[in-house]
């Protein structure tokens, strides 16, 4: 088993006008999903990311700069992450692609390397 | 909750998380909307359900991550309450808010860090308190009755514009502007989030609460087109509260339990009311063994509430007649002496087309065809029945006219009964019906 991060690419604003009963049923998915995989013993840990998008550091001699990451109004924010125990790219896929979070946006794949 | 079975308590999952129970997200919208109205006053009450729409929003974005909390009614009302806070004290009416719950004698620390541990936000009854006192609020005689649905579904029940306009068969948009106009002027009406005390007022606004949510109830029950789903959460919202209005120390009264007990019976036929096309069923055709027996005994139990009182209203005899039809274990073992007694009084009470039209539903059972005939001809039915657009009135008399053996009249009736509706699974059974009528005749 090798872990693997799910990093949640979305669009913040896509959410603003949804009725309560249908955000309801989106977390109902999401727990679903995540409860089947904990069940698996495949779920490892899920982060919800800040929404002001961060901050951006870098060091140019003894220059530090430091600038805002993405704006909150961005379309493509990375809302969270999962990271999960996959056997290899193709078990880390089919979890990704029963993700509710890929009707919402899109799903970056990474593995953690084993040294 | 997931079954941990015989697992021993540190081998349980780490997301163990509660299942959220159904409707949370929409009744707490109500609720919580209702309490922080309640208390920061109803000129707050555009901020509150923005801090509500918020607390929603943030609970979206953060409980697939994090886990749904243990307590997630309270996590979002704690989390609406900040966040209405925050807005107030952004735009700094703070203190207006401040003053104006000193001058409510109900003066609290609200400044700085909230704290929600104790307070009486959470209690059950105090919740059940708020949301009575907003459904009062929301039935000012200042709105008309169909405004006072619409905000009573916005405000009280959590449902969106969008979903209550497609219960109403109409656009998103203007429903949206029905209930901002209707917002403004309950705000600006002066009226308090609360269940007025004198008893003449009580009475006086409890009826109109009464109305607004038997019409809730119609509204959804009645109409054959719009979305089936959201028609029948229309019928359960406005069952759930006439049943805290029944069970509620103040607003409790007979009357309230004959309207909970009406709309519990009336819920739980409603399964078998139509086929999977929504083509209606005859309650002589209906399944009885898929009405639901837990709503049939709660129905029970506030009919027997609902005779404690000593006045007899419509509310009372349209119970009544409910529950007759519920007794019966075969469509043949109705009692329809006992549902024409009811309809006589009914009648009496409120001589409406819709009320006349049923009743001679029961004359027809009791006394035969010709009866229920010279029933629905009473008074000016027809023309009235005409200018209403009533197509039961031409479905009733269609099937009295056949039993009296006049296919001609019936014929013509089911035509006029085609010519008024619209929706496509009642044209279909008015046809079904025609075609059923000529080859009988032939």
């Amino acid at each position: 088993m090798a872990k693997y991060i799910l990093l949640l690419h979305e669009d913040p604003a896509q959410f603003a006008h949804l009725s309560p009963a249908e955000m309801q049923a989106i977390i109902e998915r999401y727990s679903e999903w995540g409860r089947t995989l904990a069940e698996a013993g495949k779920m490892h840990s899920g982060m919800k990311l800040g929404d002001n998008g961060g901050t951006h550091l870098r060091r140019r001699g003894d220059q530090v700069t430091v600038t805002d990451g993405p704006y909150a109004e961005a379309k493509d924010v990375v809302g969270g992450l999962y990271v999960v125990e996959a056997a290899n790219d193709a078990e880390a896929q089919a979890i990704a692609a029963d993700c509710p979070h890929a009707s919402h946006g899109w799903i970056e794949i990474r593995n953690v390397e084993i040294g | 909750m997931s079954d941990t079975g015989g697992l021993p308590p540190k081998e349980r999952l780490p997301d163990e998380v509660p299942h959220l129970v159904a409707h949370l997200f929409r009744r707490s919208a109500g609720a919580i909307v209702a309490s922080l109205t309640r208390r920061y006053g109803l000129p707050a009450l555009t901020r509150a359900e923005d801090a509500v729409q918020d607390a929603l929003l943030e609970a979206l974005r953060r409980w697939p991550f994090e886990g749904v909390p243990r307590e997630p009614a309270a996590w979002l009302r704690t989390v609406a309450q900040r966040k209405l806070l925050d807005a107030l004290r952004r735009e700094g009416a703070h203190a207006r808010a401040i003053s104006r719950v000193a001058d409510a004698g109900t003066a609290e620390p609200i400044d700085g860090d909230v704290d929600l541990g104790g307070d009486d936000l959470l209690r059950e009854d105090v919740l059940g308190d708020d949301v009575v006192g907003m459904l009062f609020a929301c039935c000012t005689p200042l709105l008309e009755r169909e405004v006072a649905v619409a905000l009573t579904l916005s405000v009280v029940a959590g449902f969106t514009a969008r979903e209550i306009g497609e219960a109403f068969l109409v656009s998103e948009r203007a429903m949206a502007q029905r209930l901002v106009r209707a917002k403004r002027r309950l705000r600006e009406s002066g009226e308090e989030v609360a269940i007025p005390r004198h008893p003449e007022a009580l009475e006086a606004r409890l009826s109109r609460v009464l109305q607004v949510v038997y019409l809730m109830f119609n509204e959804g029950y009645v109409a054959t087109e719009g979305d089936a789903v959201m028609r029948a959460d229309l019928c359960r919202e406005a069952a759930r509260l006439a049943v805290l209005l029944a069970e509620h120390p103040v607003a409790g009264t007979p009357e309230a339990s004959a309207l909970a007990a009406l709309l519990l019976f009336q819920l739980a036929r409603s399964p078998s009311r139509a086929d999977a096309a929504g083509t209606p069923i005859l309650m002589e055709h209906q399944d009885r063994s898929a009405w639901d027996p837990a709503l049939i005994g709660a129905a029970y139990r506030h009919l027997e509430r609902a005779g404690r009182g000593d006045r007899l209203t419509s509310l009372h005899l349209q119970a009544e007649i409910a529950s007759r039809h519920v007794m019966a274990a075969h469509f043949d073992q109705t009692d329809w002496g006992a549902i024409l007694a009811a309809y006589d009084l009914l009648l009496a009470m409120e001589p409406t087309l819709v009320v006349r039209v049923n009743r001679a539903v029961a004359v027809g059972r009791v006394h035969g065809a010709a009866a229920a005939q010279a029933a629905l001809q009473e008074g000016d039915a027809e023309r009235e029945a005409l200018a209403a657009g009533y197509r039961w009135y031409f479905a009733v008399r269609a099937h009295v006219r056949a039993e009296a053996g006049d296919s001609a009249g019936a014929s013509d009736d089911l035509r006029r009964a085609a010519a008024l509706t619209r929706s496509t699974p009642l044209l279909r059974w008015l046809e079904e019906r025609h075609s059923a009528l000529l080859d009988s005749s032939a």
